[in-house]
This record gives C-alpha cells, structure tokens and sequence, in this order.
C-alpha cells in the first residue's frame, strides 16, 4: 500500500477518535449560534463573499473615495432630513455600504411575534432564530428565492445595507413610511411599526418586482 | 439549498458550502471550543473556516463523501483556533493521542487489519511523535488541498504550511526508515 494512502487510513482513524466528542455533543445537544453570527454567516451563505480582506484596484478605491466623499457632502446637508422622514432610525452611509441604527422604538423585549401572514404563495417557513428581543424568520422558495423578515425589541441595534448596486426609496405602505433599497435581484426593506423596528431582506436569481415586495411589507403582521 | 447570482464562488459550490454549514457547523463549533476561551471566539473561528471556503471553495471537497468532508472541516476549524488562541497567548491543550485510550484501540484494530503490521506500526509510532499540528497539514495536502489552500483554511501563512508540510514528511520518513522499514 501507498504510504500517503496508509497515512490517510490510519491518521483518518485518529482523527474520527479525536472528534468523536465533538460530533456527539453536536448530535446529543445543537449548539444555538447566537444571533449576530447567523447573520454573519446568512450574509456569507448567500453571497458567497467573505465580508473583509477584498483586493480592491487602487483605481477603484479611488473612485470608491471620491463617490463617498460625495454622497457624505450631500449627506451634510441632507442628513436631518433623511433621518426625520424615515419614521424613527438613523442612516449614516459609508463608502461600501449604508448602516441603519439607532432605530426610535418603544419595545424592549418581543411581546408579540410578527410574521408574514399568509406565507406568501410558494414560500415555506425554513428556519426561525429567536432571542428575548429579536427574531428573524427565513422563507425560502424552491432553491432560488429567500425572504428574511427580522423584528427587533432593542433600540441598541444596527443593520449594514450593500449601496453599491442599487438605489434607496422611501415608500408609503398601509400608513408606514418604509425605506426600500432595490438592486436587480435584491431588496432591503426597513421601518418601524408598533414599537419595533422591521427589516425584510428579499433575494432571488429573477428580477425583483416591486410591487410583490410591497405586498410582502403589507403582509407583515402579528402571527 | 440557497444560490444566487451575486456569489464568488460557483452556485453548485455554494450550495455544498450551504450544505456543510447546515449538517457540520455544529460539530466544528464543539471542535473550535475546546481550544478557545469563549463561544464568540468558536463561532468567529467557524465562520473564518466558511470565509475561506467561499473566498476560494478546495475542488477537491466536491467529489468526496461526507465523512470526509466532516473530518476535513473539523480539522480546519481545530487548526484555526489552535491558531487563534496562540495569537492571543493563552495556554492551548493541544490533545496527546497517546493519552486517550480510544486512540489506543482504533490503532490496535487498524493494525490487525492491515496486512503490512510492522508499517502501520512504525506509522503510528512516527504519528505518536509528531506535532498534530504538522500531521493534521499533511492529512489538508493529501486529502487534496494545495499550500496556498491549507494557509487561507488555517489563517496561517503559506511559508508556516510548507514548514509543517516538510516537517512531517521528514519525521514520517525518518520514523519509517529508521526502524529498518520499507519505505514507499
């Protein structure tokens, strides 16, 4: 036998023994990621792109630099009135992407859970993360198109938005105001409502219809 | 499983990548957590081993089975945090094979197996002497996975790799050599 081969097998065994615990305890009693880092990973899931450490061509840093410098000079005259009509959180945007914070709500704790209700037609509920001031609920249809409605309690919370590929809308929706980040395959919604703050992240592979986006805001609703 | 357009990465292999986090990442946080002070510190070195992965996906994880796949990934988020906890200098139990007698066993049983005894004899007597982690890249190189690979995987620099991947070609071929064997 091949000695890399033998190595293999044999180190292979060891390996099993050495991770034996490991894998059982994972079995026995699954570990609840917290929070934070399953948004983390659903970001990098989805994407497929590592968050950081992106090589960048300095002509297009540079470029990067001078569009931030930009919208952060309009931002200066514009800022507080973005922050006023977008009913309750502050915007503040940085070169790659636009952070939502600071959001005025008056809930500290999730007394009612919200959900899409219905489901909208050819969605399933996948997958549910739940803490005492946060929830975020996955709708998936079929292996293409995922919905991520999060509800948060906690006025010490901030959500990063990508504004690289499209464009920031403010909507009116069922007498909310709702600020809608579209790009091709992609939307972001966020607002506040009844004490909480809301986002909806949409994602697909077809292209986004707006419409059906807004009627996914409308849906939200106490389950 | 979840693709979309936007990814580095191939879709079949953010799928894979998709899958491996729903049925393994739950094993390599136990794995990381021996070796870290914290669950915050596991959880960031699994998803450092995920960022590796999506950053550029090892072709050679596409064809194997899930066992394999189990211990290769478990071994990366091992390495990792060993890694991360060394940067931090805390004192990192690095496990001793010889200690358990699990190991013991398994060894005992491979070696009834085999049909050359007295090679996976000295084989696991090179191992039992071995750095893990020295072992554990050249278990990365020959499940497929390139220098270049195994340093993005282990956060370590690919000079580092090559030092471990030398090492224990040496110690392995030493031991083999040395006690009158039959060398590939």
């Amino acid at each position: 036998m091949n000695i890399e081969a033998l190595f293999l097998e044999v180190y292979g065994k060891r390996l099993d023994a050495e991770f034996a615990e490991a894998i059982a305890a994972a079995e026995a009693e699954p570990y609840r990621f917290s929070p934070r880092f399953e948004e983390r990973m659903q970001a990098l899931l989805q994407s497929g792109r590592p968050a950081a450490k992106r090589s960048v061509p300095i002509r297009r840093i540079l470029w990067i630099a001078a569009a931030a410098v930009l919208v952060l000079c309009s931002l200066a005259f514009t800022s507080k009135r973005i922050r006023s009509s977008v009913a309750g959180f502050l915007v503040q945007v940085f070169g790659d992407h636009v952070e939502y914070s600071d959001p005025e709500i008056t809930k500290m704790a999730i007394e009612e859970e919200y959900g899409l209700v219905p489901v909208p037609e050819g969605f399933v509920e996948y997958k549910t993360i739940k803490t005492e001031d946060y929830i975020c609920i996955f709708y998936v249809k079929g292996e293409n198109t995922m919905l991520c409605l999060k509800q948060r309690a906690s006025s010490n919370v901030s959500e990063s938005v990508d504004n690289e590929h499209g464009v920031f809308e403010e909507y009116g929706i069922n007498g909310k105001t709702v600020l809608i980040y579209l790009t091709e395959t992609t939307a972001h919604a966020a607002w506040t409502e009844d004490g909480y703050y809301f986002s909806l992240a949409y994602t697909s592979v077809s292209q986004v219809d707006l419409d059906q986006i807004i009627d996914y805001i409308s849906s939200v609703a106490v389950k | 499983m979840l693709l979309f357009l936007t990814a580095a990465i191939p879709g079949e292999d953010l799928a894979l990548l998709n899958g491996f986090y729903e049925r393994f990442g739950g094993a390599m946080f136990r794995a990381a957590r021996r070796y870290v002070q914290n669950d915050a510190d596991a959880e960031d070195v699994v998803h450092d081993v995920f960022s590796a992965l999506a950053e550029s996906f090892i072709p050679a994880l596409r064809d194997k089975d899930d066992e394999a796949r189990l211990r290769f990934l478990l071994v990366c988020a091992k390495n990792r945090a060993i890694s991360f906890s060394s940067r931090q200098s805390r004192i990192v139990p690095v496990p001793s094979p010889m200690l358990s007698k699990a190991f013991v066993h398994a060894d005992d049983e491979l070696a009834e197996r085999m049909d050359d005894r007295a090679l996976v004899r000295k084989l696991l007597g090179a191992l039992d002497g071995m750095d893990p982690l020295y072992s554990d890249a050249l278990f990365l190189q020959l499940e497929g996975a390139s220098v270049k690979e195994i340093a993005r995987l282990l956060g370590e620099k690919p000079e580092t790799i090559k030092k471990r991947l030398h090492r224990a070609r040496k110690l392995l071929r030493g031991a083999i050599t040395e006690q009158g064997g039959t060398e590939e």
